[in-house]
């Protein structure tokens, strides 16, 4: 029966039973009087009663870049925290191109994250008087950014390029100078995110990005407080020079919680560009990793982020050959690390992409006895233009060098170091943080990503929901799926407890209703077996038109179809379905293997931003570039571990 | 009065250049048109100083002056030429440090200057009326003839959840929701649409990013004005009017000056 006929009939059974009911058990409201005026007061958020459980969830950006990071900056970015914060809460800001931007779904919360190293200092090398600027280097740097655009942006090249080689000049890197001037706008920073941080209505969150990038090699990490501005003040945000180490990292976040009794976490990205080392088998010096690296990375690194401009970093074709969805994001992010200044071999994939992590994880907690690589996932943007934009038609670019007006940025190559890089089409609009969480305060949401209840998203505020356990059943799809999955089982990012019975789980995914129909939800499998090694499996639990589309004998299931239309830049919610949700139980469970299971979430092929460049601005598109894709949500995995 | 004067911005602004103006004189680069150089030796010591740690050498002074020298009467020379005019990069770096000093400090909002602010944007910060409503999901195309038996029909709830099929994790029924909540469960159009919806029958089919629905108003609820007394809507009219000041300074400085010149075009 398809569904048009089964909703008519049942619209005609509920008009039987009203018509017999009117009179007596109706409902008591038909009236359309206003009820009483509200108290504000009361009516204020952070008067409403906190929910047991989480019932909302919450979309932002946790990796957003101002004028006050140092390549933001060079780039030509000159739009300041206040605004970025105002463009965020859906306040309508100038773009620093001038374009009037304003975002017509406003975020929920927002981490301001900017490069911790040299903070501020092309600004401020930008404004101060060409005479105080003695060190030849900063005065040609000096000269060339002044000259025109294009010297900002060559200048930022040779930045990131020389930041990669260990070469910054050394009153760039002179502890005692940066921390004075660092200081300063820190304190100014973290005053103005206070102002804008309103409970109830629109979370700001105080952080930085720290950036250690070894020859090139990608190890950042987005730091986010769950603290306002008095205890983010006693410190100074951490920089990557002369501590490149993630340890040195953790110690100085421990420190910190200590000293202030705050909290902070932090989130390793662009794993993609890695060269290997983010997910590595060893320490950063090379030795193995032990049972104390693996408990303080669990502590202070709870959450990943899986996706955003510079690419998707949960798999790849190498790594999963039987993942038919696996290559999305990887295209011109898979050959050279961040600076392109290092080639990266297959070989390097296993430590760059958060799937094999996640195996990892369980290798290595067999080894040491904790997990270092237990962690949740988000989306983010990464934009150093100052506007957290992650959707096809809003897409303001990486920088303000390719923000939106600039019309051939989908064709040139876009370089981060001297060398060739990549071109700009291979940048992805992508992607946004969600979090299940009881309210929207920064606490609330720094706990939520605390306990892993988080999910990423390529843009679209696709809603997911997954619940393991070992009393669910089908019928928990029809009655309160939230209210039954927390009361029996574990949410996303949560653990179940050893069980000779196959865990089940729940997951439901409801398109954004902005955006694209559902392909479909699947289960994404890893465990390791009594020898030590560790599988995958991709288990397709809810599709759209099931009916036509059977499961193959080899489990797959056909493609769900394509309705672009690259001459507009459109597609058509007639395939795909707008909701799925199913019951699943794994059908091939072990109790005594350690595993994970995540949802993976498809959106029916929507077009790419290029396409829509290209429309806009009419121009030919290259033969290789990606014009379809399917926009997605990773949850956050639920991990089974046997006693 | 004091306080008017000092809220001025061209008192900032000549406050500012005023001491610009000392800061020159007192480093040797003022009067450029002169044809005398005024040399402060202890402020390039300084300088030496501040960069270095350390003391300069005599040599290393002299060095320092006598580079100073070679630009300042090079730099004096392009002037005559009137080099400076002209040139894109003088002219950018000129307009820069203007709106530098154009961005001094705001002052601090005083409480009537808040309330003026909130009187005159009501609005913005009104709280969102709330409403209460019903909503069965039809699917990607309502059948119309299902659509037709729903008009001006009151329907109990329980039967309503029973059709609850098509459309998990949305309920049947929200009470005191937000125009702006609704947007983010339904879409723009959706809420858009409700928003203008009469109360107390079931009506649509109303068009949402799920496909469609009909819809039934329980209530709407109205709310009190915004006041200053909520801690949260203070904060929000205090950023908003440190904005405004910001912009409106940077504006009216500009039109001062714009006065001071006449526009003629030409051919």
């Amino acid at each position: 029966m398809n569904k048009l006929t089964y909703q008519s009939i049942m619209l005609a059974a509920v008009l039987a039973v009203s018509a017999c009911s009117d009179q007596s058990t109706s409902n008591q409201e038909t009236s359309a009087t206003a009820t009483s005026t509200v108290d504000t007061s009361v009516a204020g958020t952070s008067a409403q009663i906190k929910p047991s459980y989480p019932q909302q969830v919450f979309w932002g950006d946790t990796h957003l870049h101002t004028a006050n990071s140092v390549d933001a900056f060079g780039f030509g970015n000159r739009l300041d925290s206040e605004a970025a914060l105002r463009f965020a809460r859906g306040e309508e800001v100038t773009s620093t191109r001038g374009v009037q931007a304003k975002l017509t779904r406003p975020l929920d919360f927002l981490v301001i994250s900017d490069h911790s190293d040299a903070l501020g200092a092309t600004k401020e090398l930008y404004e101060a008087p060409r005479l105080l600027v003695r060190d030849p280097l900063l005065r040609r740097w000096w000269d060339q950014m002044h000259e025109s655009e294009e010297g900002g942006i060559a200048v930022t090249g040779e930045l990131i390029d020389r930041a990669a080689r260990g070469d910054l000049p050394e009153s760039l890197t002179n502890a005692e100078e940066q921390n004075k001037r660092i200081g300063k706008l820190w304190r100014a920073h973290n005053k103005i995110v206070d102002r804008y941080n309103q409970p109830g209505e629109f979370s700001a969150f105080v952080g930085f990005e720290y950036t250690p990038m070894p020859q090139g090699n990608n190890l950042h990490r987005v730091v986010m407080f769950r603290d306002g501005a008095e205890r983010a003040n006693t410190v100074l945000p951490f920089p990557s020079f002369p501590n490149p180490d993630p340890e040195q990292l953790w110690a100085w976040m421990a420190k910190y919680e200590a000293d202030s009794g705050g909290q902070v976490l932090a989130m390793p990205h662009n794993s993609n560009v890695s060269n290997g080392l983010m997910f590595a088998m060893n320490k950063y010096d090379g030795s193995p990793i032990d049972r104390a690296y693996a408990e303080t990375r669990a502590k202070y690194e709870p959450v990943v982020e899986i996706t955003q401009i510079k690419g998707d970093s949960e798999s790849h074709p190498f790594l999963s050959p039987n993942d038919e969805f696996a290559s999305y994001g990887d295209a011109g992010w898979d050959k050279c690390n961040l600076s392109c200044t290092e080639n990266m071999e297959e070989t390097s994939y296993a430590g760059s992409y958060t799937r094999e992590a996640l195996k990892r994880g369980l290798e290595l907690e067999r080894q040491t006895g904790v997990n270092p690589y237990a962690f949740g996932v988000i989306g983010s943007t990464d934009s150093h233009t100052s506007l957290a934009t992650a959707d096809e038609n809003n897409f303001y670019g990486k920088h303000t060098g390719n923000e939106v007006g600039v019309e051939q940025r989908a064709l040139t190559p876009q370089n981060l170091g001297t060398r060739r890089g990549r071109f700009g089409w291979h940048y992805l609009a992508s992607g946004y943080a969600a979090a299940w969480a009881v309210e929207n305060t920064r606490e609330a949401i720094f706990d939520a990503f605390k306990r892993r209840e988080v999910y990423a998203t390529t843009g679209p505020r696709i809603t997911v929901r997954m619940f393991g356990g070992y009393q669910f059943s089908g019928d928990d799809l029809n009655n309160d799926l939230v209210a039954q999955g927390y009361a029996s089982g574990v949410s996303m990012g949560g653990e179940l407890k050893s069980s000779e019975q196959a865990p089940g789980f729940l997951v439901s995914a409801l398109m954004d209703p902005e955006s694209a129909n559902l392909d479909r939800i699947q289960v994404v499998k890893g465990w390791i077996d009594e020898a030590g090694k560790t599988h995958e499996k991709i288990f397709d639990i809810a599709w759209s038109d099931a009916g036509s589309r059977g499961m193959n004998e080899d489990g797959s299931i056909a493609a769900v179809g394509n309705t672009v239309d690259l001459s507009t830049g459109t597609w058509t919610n007639t395939i795909g379905s707008p909701t799925l949700s199913s019951f699943w139980q794994d059908p091939e469970f072990d109790a005594s293997q350690s595993a994970f299971y995540y949802a993976r979430v498809l959106e029916i092929p929507t077009p790419t931003w290029p396409v829509l460049d290209a429309i806009k601005y009419g121009f030919e598109m290259p033969e290789d570039m990606i014009k379809t894709q399917q926009e997605r949500a990773y949850t956050s995995p639920i991990w089974y571990r046997p006693n | 009065m004091i306080k008017r004067i000092i809220n001025e911005p061209l008192i900032h602004f000549l406050i500012a250049a005023l001491a610009i103006f000392a800061l020159y004189s007192l480093t040797g680069s003022g009067g450029s048109e002169s044809s005398t150089v005024l040399i402060n030796k202890n402020q390039f010591a300084e300088r030496w100083q501040r960069a270095w740690r350390r003391p300069p050498t005599e040599q290393e002074l002299r060095g320092m002056i006598d580079e100073y020298l070679n630009d300042e009467v090079l730099y004096r020379e392009a002037l005559r030429l009137g080099l400076d005019r002209e040139d894109a990069v003088v002219r950018n770096r000129m307009l820069q440090k203007m709106k530098f000093l154009q961005d001094q400090r705001v002052p601090p909002a005083a409480e009537a200057d808040l309330q003026n602010w909130l009187d005159e944007n009501e609005a913005t910060y009104q709280q969102a009326a709330t409403m209460t409503l019903k909503q069965i999901y039809l699917g990607q195309q309502a059948a119309q003839q299902s659509i037709a038996k729903f008009a001006g029909k009151a329907i109990n709830d329980q039967a309503l959840s029973a059709l609850d099929d098509g459309l998990l994790g949305i309920a049947n029924r929200f009470e005191n929701i937000s125009t702006t909540e609704l947007a983010g469960k339904f879409g723009l159009e959706f809420a858009n649409s409700v928003d203008t919806l009469a109360a107390g029958s079931w009506q649509g089919p109303i068009t949402s990013g799920y496909g469609q629905h009909m819809v039934f108003v329980v209530a709407r609820t109205t709310v009190a004005s915004p006041d200053l007394s909520n801690p949260t809507i203070k904060q929000r009219v205090e950023n908003d009017w440190l904005n405004a000041q910001q912009q409106r300074l940077r504006a009216q400085q500009v039109q001062e000056l714009r006065e001071n010149f006449t526009v003629e075009f030409v051919e």
